[in-house]
């Protein structure tokens, strides 16, 4: 009887440990969409010279509302962000106006999803390494990584999916407490980890509203169109006459840089995304272009008085048929590398 | 030329044994060169980090030990105790060395000089593609968020 009940034991506790990977992807999606939790995480992206670092506080009840207030950086303090009702707020301090950012989904769960099935379909090789502890609780860990990681010269874009994801995930709620993504091997990186968590808080339906005196503008800086952008800017945006099948126009950044203001109309495709810029120059310069390990494909050239770029993990000829599209020649000295 | 006649100057000026004249030519110069700037600090950190090293007294009887061990091993071959002794003392100093000198290369060939950056929005271009592209695998939209609204410039 007692050995039956020690090999009973011991098999439950083997099929325990042997937990697949995609049942804990599984518990962790689950946890995101329906889960009200509270706390403060770090994110930090690293991106060549530069690291971002974000802390936040956070108020989420499941996929159906989320409340966010920046701690740092420090010019950024009090910005609280507000998701309800399908749609992203963003309201600054001691102001009466919010903003409502443009096309930003629920990204953890939406992460997860998208991981369960590459995994199934056997596009991402999960494995589990050894436990660990974030804010003092027992997680699995657990690496994604994709199984075909490099984009050659030419090659087809892999599935819109980082290179490599790590996931802390917490034994007992199965949510994520900690993750590090890095896009291609050798690029950049980002952590985001919660220094601070508690599970099912009491959250008040006020915790999601915006102020009754608030006004909701649309956000300055992005645009969904070229025309919106267009009055932003005083030179006129051009647009690539080609573009890749499926290619849709996920947003329109202008900013304003040390060379001037620079337009990025940012494009997704089901494989891929790319960005193409252009800022008009004071002067006639050299590109410099330093390429490194890891980058995406990129294309550069001058023409009249404006710097024109294409940076994506799209094929590098359709980078250069986009970048003719848009009036680039041999004589205009085009940089390409990866 | 005339960088490198104060670069050999540089340490007398850090240990302070240059003449007055000597130290006041360098300083003019230091004013109007971020080369030398930048070679001075590699010098001042070597030698704080040299004079941070811990100083280590030889055993008041380490010559009577030697000697002693001399004496009893005449076969073997002969050692000298303290040249070795300087060797060992002298390793973590050169890598130290060797370790500043590749930060100043470092700083100076591979920082981007702040005239390249304004000059050429290539590198800017690049990063801003992939924070954006990062930023779409947060678990909040904060990052996205910043990013788009020029937080990073």
């Amino acid at each position: 009887m007692r050995a039956a009940l020690l090999i009973t034991a011991l098999l439950w506790t083997l099929g325990w440990a042997q937990e697949r990977p995609i049942q804990w992807l599984q518990r962790a999606q689950q946890a995101e969409e329906t889960l009200a939790v509270a706390g403060v995480r770090v994110v930090e992206i690293v991106t060549g010279r530069t690291t971002q670092r974000i802390e936040e506080r956070f108020w989420r009840q499941g996929t159906r509302a989320e409340r966010i207030e920046v701690l740092a950086p420090a010019q950024r303090r009090g910005e609280v962000l507000l998701y309800r009702d399908g749609r992203w707020l963003a309201m600054r301090p001691n102001t009466k106006e919010a903003f409502e950012i443009p096309r930003m989904p629920v990204q953890g769960a939406q992460l997860l999803r998208l991981a369960g099935e590459l995994v199934q379909s056997g596009v991402v090789l999960a494995e589990l390494l050894p436990d660990s502890t974030v804010v003092g609780r027992s997680c699995v860990v657990l690496r994604l990584t994709l199984a075909r990681p490099t984009l050659k010269r030419d090659e087809l874009p892999r599935p819109l999916f980082p290179a490599a994801v790590t996931l802390w995930i917490d034994r007992e709620t199965g949510l994520p407490l900690k993750r590090e993504v890095a896009l291609r091997e050798g690029a950049p990186v980002m952590r985001m980890e919660l220094t601070r968590l508690e599970v099912n808080p009491r959250l008040s339906p006020e915790l999601f509203m915006l102020p009754p005196d608030v006004v909701v503008r649309p956000l300055g800086g992005v645009y969904t169109t070229v025309e919106e952008a267009q009055r932003a800017v005083s030179f006129s945006i051009r647009t690539p006459s080609y573009l890749p099948a499926g290619a849709t126009l996920e947003r329109v950044i202008v900013q304003t840089r040390a060379y001037g203001q620079v337009v990025v109309l940012h494009y997704r495709m089901p494989n891929a995304r790319f960005s193409v810029f252009q800022a008009h120059k004071s002067r006639p310069t050299d590109f410099e272009g330093k390429r490194r390990r890891g980058r995406p494909h990129a294309h550069f050239w001058q023409s009249d008085n404006y710097w024109f770029g294409i940076v994506g993990n799209l094929p590098k000829a359709e980078i250069e048929r986009i970048a003719q599209s848009l009036g680039a020649s041999d004589k205009n000295a085009p940089t390409t590398g990866r | 030329m005339r960088c490198e006649r104060f670069e050999r100057q540089l340490w007398a000026y850090v240990e302070g044994q240059l003449l007055l004249g000597q130290a006041q030519a360098l300083e003019a110069h230091l004013q109007a060169c971020p080369h030398c700037q930048r070679q001075l600090e590699v010098v001042r950190a070597t030698y704080h980090a040299l004079r941070a090293l811990p100083r280590r007294r030889a055993p008041e009887n380490l010559t009577a030990q030697v000697r002693r061990r001399i004496a009893k091993t005449p076969a073997r071959p002969t050692r000298d105790w303290a040249r070795v002794w300087r060797r060992v003392a002298l390793a973590p100093a050169l890598g130290l060395l060797a370790a500043a000198a590749w930060w100043g290369w470092h700083a100076q060939h591979l920082a981007p000089s702040p005239n390249t950056v304004a000059a050429d929005p290539t590198e800017s271009f690049v990063e801003l593609h992939e924070q954006l592209e990062l930023a779409d695998w947060s678990p909040s939209p904060t990052p996205s968020y910043f990013i788009s609204t020029g937080y990073t410039r």
